[in-house]
């Protein structure tokens, strides 16, 4: 018996010991075709932490094998349990491009986004962290970060809920706290995309992170970095953070080849035109035809770099995909530089292993670009205005378009907005359109019938210098229709010293964020609206000189007459001129000839 | 401080002051004469100042600029497929041109026309990595200003617009328009701010180009950039195209002045008035609506290029094309917004101009003459004695209430009307019968006592004189010419001092300033404003005036009603009322 339960300690002792996971890194690779010669390159790295303990504060002993030992501390600090970076540039074009990658859950706005779930034991103390912790990102990822405060951070309260699973299977010493902020002005370039690099355990030397150049992934038409930490819970005892990065990136191919021939977009040669030949077309004339559809392109033309070899810490081969219409597409894969096809049109979707240390390098080729694997259409289409005629008010119009036939759409619509723009709600006005018959109605915010498109909604005011206005809406749009809002706000006045410098070209507003929910409120897509370019009525700052100088002038002539008072003897008009009659220069002159003429005589008689 | 008393003393004892009041009809006189004379000294070499760039990151034609040598054989392709539609309808003209943008890379949308205008091609570029908060416009109407086919113009903005998407250096998107003509565009820039579902940010600067022939070849560009109450493109837009376009080998012109002629004092001159005169009649001219007007309100920098002498050498039409992508890669370098001190000029030349501080005192001295007229009126009269004004004021606001708000009522009414030529034909045709008929005629019904008359006469000029001030900074234009028509209102005299003072001078300074008069020899000395004869012209005016209220927040009409019809209405009133005599002349 003794000895069977010795055993059985062992075993125990052994599962303690197993259970306290080792962390995992995984890397992988997608392209995807699009219509009009496009690419869609996303590269997903998902790091998984050893086990972590937060609570017991008696153990020091900590120790990071591939989870980036610059964030973990971080977390720690600050007592973050969930975080999620967004760096983004550029304009989805969902005609073109389709829905976002991985349902937009990866992508932002354009510029920098940020949130964070924050365990404390009070708002006040939660609010010190977030400001801690962006302050700390700031440093690690060269962004403005530094500049997010309480002025524009809101608590999203229907959108960017967290996403661990921890929360459930872990009671919480403190309670949770969400923040989120964005810096829409935040030019994303290659110091944000080093950093980046840096947090995975290859640092970009090898694996597929040797493809990410600076230059390369920030020319593409749209580019999208994420980070996203969150902390999942196996039970009470193995918690573990699971980092995420991505990037996706949209590349037209035409445009990078025809750049690699030529940096400049000189005109083409005479001999190059391809000209409609049922039109008139000479040596003088040429009516242009759509661009070729033959494309042949590689990973070098694309990132400027082939794989360098295989990442030797990750836990699963590194896999490069491609997903194309494999009867006209044909991907190859190159090791060494040897040509060796790896997908015809056997395979719907061809990846293949990197391994060892041979480099690695991909081409896609095709005659047949215009096909491609059909778009999935994004369950809804949102875009937002800027309206209005004069300087010092305007409105905001946000269209929505539900593309299905048959299905309507529940989505909540949140916007953060910065204080200097004074929303009106009560202007709030919401027209419901009908795509095909285009029949349309509008119901104002006031009317108790918007309840049954908009069944909830949570708004908190903006304060002078102290928060944003913080708006989220649930929104039900029905099959087969377009759902607009509007409404009303006012620009108020800045103090001076409030302008950003001088070189800026107005106030930006960052983007809305969609998230569309499924009947059991799950998330199945997140879409981020562009941002807005607010200008405020800005003064002349020559004016404060104009100021000095008037305000001194008036001054110097209050002085002078003051002065005059003060010094000089108030006498009548008559004692006055009296004055100047016996003190007039002539008569002066006059009784200093005579003095003299005097003294002369008296010489004269002496 | 003693300086001034010691003047002041001498001033007093020398009876300067009484002096002066009794001279002030000639010292008004005077002032107005400096105000108007005040334009011509401003063309004299050192009033002016040459054209400069204010904002150094436009940096105009620095970059080498690509549109050329094979671009035009597209341009030529183009238009060799254009000129077959230029008696195609509308629909049909859209319809192709859409299909032709939206294979060049553009998202291209078709604003749906209303009932009273056509339907809007335009197409947007979004920039690769931009932010899409900014954009830029390039606008190329099928009928140009003066009612051509503008073939080479919509040619060049088509293949401009599949030359421009290959380039990479945009972080503002760019827009293309293909609008009907100058109120299609209207309807077009009005839709952009309040209705449409696609967008690209607000727009930093257009250009519109008009290029109405099938040659290949132009002699110079003429540049057109007024738009309407006063507002004016930034002056580095101007200077940045003008800067290009010489870069590229033309010539430019502004307001139609003739390109080989020597550029002195006469030109200057010549071009300044134009200038003036376009301005203040901006909007109005409804045969030759210029592009820019289209997008004044909204905060647009917008400009129109336009070829002009089309021939068989020379520069070419990719040229003219260089200047819009030259121009746009400016407008495209910009980070900040444009420069504050640059919307109030007048240009001379397009390379020189003057600034807001030397010409205003032109204006202002002109609304000066009329409060003078009116102090005249007050001090040198023995009509008036100072007790009695309070008594007289009330009648007199009253009077004065009730013609402004019975004119106010018919000029917002006519703009409903505005549509309907017969309604027009027949106000324009009282308006100025009356004008003929009423300074001649009695009117028993209005009885004034001669002091309420005075007073009237006084209350008109005066509320010249301040409207005048108040349009001064932001229409000088307007506030000059319509102050110089006004001028005769000061030489109407009706107090006895002024008894040998004759009623034909009366009757005819009432006739020519009338703004009917001043419609008429509008309508009669320039043309554009109707596409009919020149006797309908003087109609067109008041068309231009009426119609603009609305089409184009054209606010003319609301001051020509309440500024200047009133008040000569008022004057109208006090010099034909019937007069009680005063209690001195009946006890005489």
């Amino acid at each position: 018996m003794l000895r069977n339960w010795g055993f059985w300690l062992i075993v125990s002792q052994f599962s303690l010991v197993f259970c306290n996971q080792k962390g995992s890194f995984k890397e992988r690779l997608d392209f995807t075709p699009l219509p009009k010669n496009n690419l869609l390159a996303s590269f997903n790295f998902e790091i998984k932490s050893d086990t972590v303990n937060w609570y017991d504060t008696s153990s020091t002993y900590s120790h990071y094998t591939v989870f980036p030992k610059s964030l973990g501390p971080i977390l720690e600090d600050t007592k973050t349990r969930e975080l999620h970076l967004r760096f983004s540039q550029g304009w989805w074009d969902s005609e073109l491009w389709g829905s976002l990658p991985q349902n937009g859950s990866q992508s932002g706005g354009t510029g920098v986004e940020v949130w964070a779930v924050i365990e404390a034991d009070n708002k006040t103390e939660a609010e010190g962290e977030w400001i801690h912790l962006v302050n700390s990102l700031s440093g690690l990822f060269c962004a403005s970060l530094n500049f997010i405060d309480n002025v524009i951070t809101t608590n999203p309260v229907y959108s960017l809920q967290p996403t661990s699973n921890f929360i459930n299977e872990l009671p919480t010493e403190g309670d949770l706290f969400l923040f989120r902020s964005a810096l829409p002005r935040e030019p994303v370039c290659t110091e944000n995309l080093t950093p980046f690099l840096d947090l995975l355990p290859s640092k970009g030397k090898n694996g597929l992170s040797s493809l990410l150049n600076g230059h390369k992934v920030y020319d593409s038409q749209w580019n999208s970095m994420s980070i996203d930490v969150e902390t999942n819970c196996d039970d009470e005892l193995n918690c573990h953070y699971d980092l995420k990065q991505n990037i996706h990136m949209i590349v037209n191919t035409k445009r990078v080849l025809s750049k690699l021939r030529d940096p400049l977009p000189v005109p083409t040669p005479g001999n190059e035109l391809r000209c409609d030949r049922t039109k008139k077309h000479d040596a003088y004339y040429c009516f242009p035809l759509v661009d070729s559809t033959d494309i042949k392109i590689d990973m070098r033309e694309i990132f400027g770099n082939i794989i360098n070899g295989e990442n030797t810490v990750t836990t699963e081969k590194s896999r490069v995909c491609a997903h194309t219409v494999p009867e006209v597409w044909k991907v190859l894969a190159k090791v060494n530089d040897y040509d060796s096809v790896f997908a015809y049109s056997e395979v719907q979707e061809p990846c293949y292993e990197i391994s060892g240390t041979d480099t690695l390098n991909i081409e896609l080729k095709t005659d047949r670009s215009d096909i491609t694997l059909p778009l999935k259409e994004p369950p809804l289409v949102v875009s937002r205005s800027l309206t209005g005629y004069s300087q010092d008010s305007g409105g905001l119009r946000i269209d929505f378009r539900n593309p299905s036939d048959s299905e309507e759409v529940n989505f909540v619509y949140y916007q953060s907005t910065p204080w200097y723009m004074k929303t009106y709600l009560h202007t709030l006005k919401m027209t419901l359109t009908n795509n095909t018959s285009g029949e349309s109605f509008v119901i104002p915010i006031t009317d108790r019938s918007i309840v049954s498109y908009l069944p909830e909604f949570y708004y908190e005011p903006m304060i002078d210098r102290v928060r944003p206005s913080h708006l989220e809406l649930k929104l039900v749009l029905p099959p087969n229709f377009s759902m607009r809002l509007a409404y009303k706000f006012d620009k108020l006045m800045l103090k001076y010293a409030e302008y950003p410098p001088d070189a800026n070209h107005g106030f930006e507003i960052e983007p809305a964020i969609v998230t569309v929910v499924d009947k059991f409120n799950k998330v199945i897509y997140e879409a981020r609206t562009t941002p807005a370019l607010l200008t405020l009525p800005t003064p002349d700052f020559s004016m404060p000189y104009n100021v000095i100088i008037l305000t001194s002038t008036v001054m110097a002539l209050a002085f002078g007459g003051i002065f005059n008072l003060i010094v000089k003897r108030v006498v009548t008009e008559e004692q006055a001129e009296y004055y100047y009659q016996q003190n007039s220069p002539k008569l002066r002159l006059r009784r200093l000839i005579a003095r003299i003429s005097a003294k002369f005589q008296k010489k004269k008689a002496d | 401080m003693s300086l001034l008393e010691t003047l002041h003393r001498k001033l007093e004892k020398h009876g300067i002051i009484a002096q002066c009041i009794r001279y002030l009809p000639v010292i008004s006189f005077l002032f107005a004469f400096i105000g108007a004379g005040w334009i011509f000294f401003l063309p004299v070499q050192g009033q002016y100042r040459d054209t400069y760039i204010s904002e150094n990151a436009l940096m105009p034609s620095q970059a080498y600029n690509f549109y050329r040598e094979s671009e035009w054989n597209f341009v030529r392709g183009y238009r060799s497929e254009i000129e077959k539609l230029a008696n195609a309808s509308h629909e049909e003209r859209t319809e192709k041109l859409a299909e032709w943008l939206s294979q060049t890379g553009f998202k291209t949308t078709v604003q749906e026309g209303s009932d009273d205008h056509l339907s809007n091609l335009y197409g947007i570029l979004h920039a690769p990595r931009g932010d899409d908060t900014e954009a830029m416009l390039l606008v190329a109407p099928w009928f140009t200003s003066s009612g051509e086919f503008n073939v080479g113009g919509v040619s060049l903005g088509i293949a401009l617009a599949r030359f421009l998407q290959r380039l990479s250096v945009w972080a503002k998107n760019i827009i293309v328009v293909f609008p009907e003509d100058q109120s299609s565009l209207r309807y077009w820039v009005k839709g952009y701010h309040e209705s449409f579902d696609h967008t690209g940010g607000s727009i930093e600067g257009a250009i519109v180009v008009e290029f109405p022939s099938s040659l290949d070849y132009l002699k110079y560009v003429e540049v057109d950039y007024v738009g309407v109450n006063g507002q004016l493109p930034n002056l580095d837009l101007i200077n940045s195209v003008v800067m290009i376009a010489r870069h590229e080998g033309f010539d430019t012109t502004l307001h139609g002045m003739p390109i080989n002629v020597s550029r002195g004092y006469i030109y200057r001159l010549k071009t300044l008035w134009r200038s003036i005169f376009h301005l203040a009649t901006a909007g109005l001219r409804r045969a030759r609506q210029n592009s820019a007007e289209a997008f004044s309100g909204w905060n647009i920098q917008a400009i129109t290029i336009r070829g002009m002498e089309f021939c068989n050498e020379g520069s070419d039409i990719t040229s003219f094309g260089r200047i819009v992508e030259a121009t746009f890669r400016s407008i495209n370098n910009l980070l900040e917004k444009w420069h504050q001190s640059f919307f109030f000029y007048l240009m001379l030349s397009p390379v020189h101009f003057v600034s807001i501080a030397t010409y205003l005192p032109a204006a202002v001295l002109m609304a000066v003459s009329f409060f003078l007229a009116s102090l005249s009126i007050i001090f040198n009269n023995d009509d008036i004695s100072f007790k009695n004004i309070d008594i007289a004021l009330p009648k007199v606001s009253f009077l004065f209430a009730s013609v402004l708000v019975s004119e106010s009522v018919i000029g917002i009414s006519l703009t409903y009307a505005s549509d309907c030529e017969l309604i027009l034909l027949l106000t324009f045709i009282t308006g100025a019968g009356l004008t003929i008929i009423l300074p001649t005629a009695k009117l028993p019904q209005i009885v004034l006592t001669a002091n309420e008359r005075s007073i009237l006469q006084a209350l008109s000029l005066f509320v010249v004189a301040v409207s005048l001030l108040m349009v001064t900074v932001v229409h000088f234009s307007l506030a000059l010419l319509s102050g110089i028509a006004m001028i005769p209102l000061t030489f109407v005299r009706l107090q006895k001092e002024h008894a040998k003072h004759s009623p034909v001078v009366n009757n005819a300074s009432l006739i020519a300033s009338s703004p009917f008069t001043t419609m008429l020899i509008l309508g009669l000395l320039s043309d554009g404003w109707t596409s009919k004869g020149l006797i309908w012209s003087p109609l067109g005016v008041f068309q231009g005036l009426v119609s603009s209220f609305d089409a184009l927040n054209c606010w003319t009409w609301a001051f020509v009603v309440i500024c200047w019809f009133t008040t000569w209405s008022c004057t109208l009133l006090a010099a034909n009322a019937k007069v009680l005599p005063t209690e001195r002349e009946k006890t005489e």
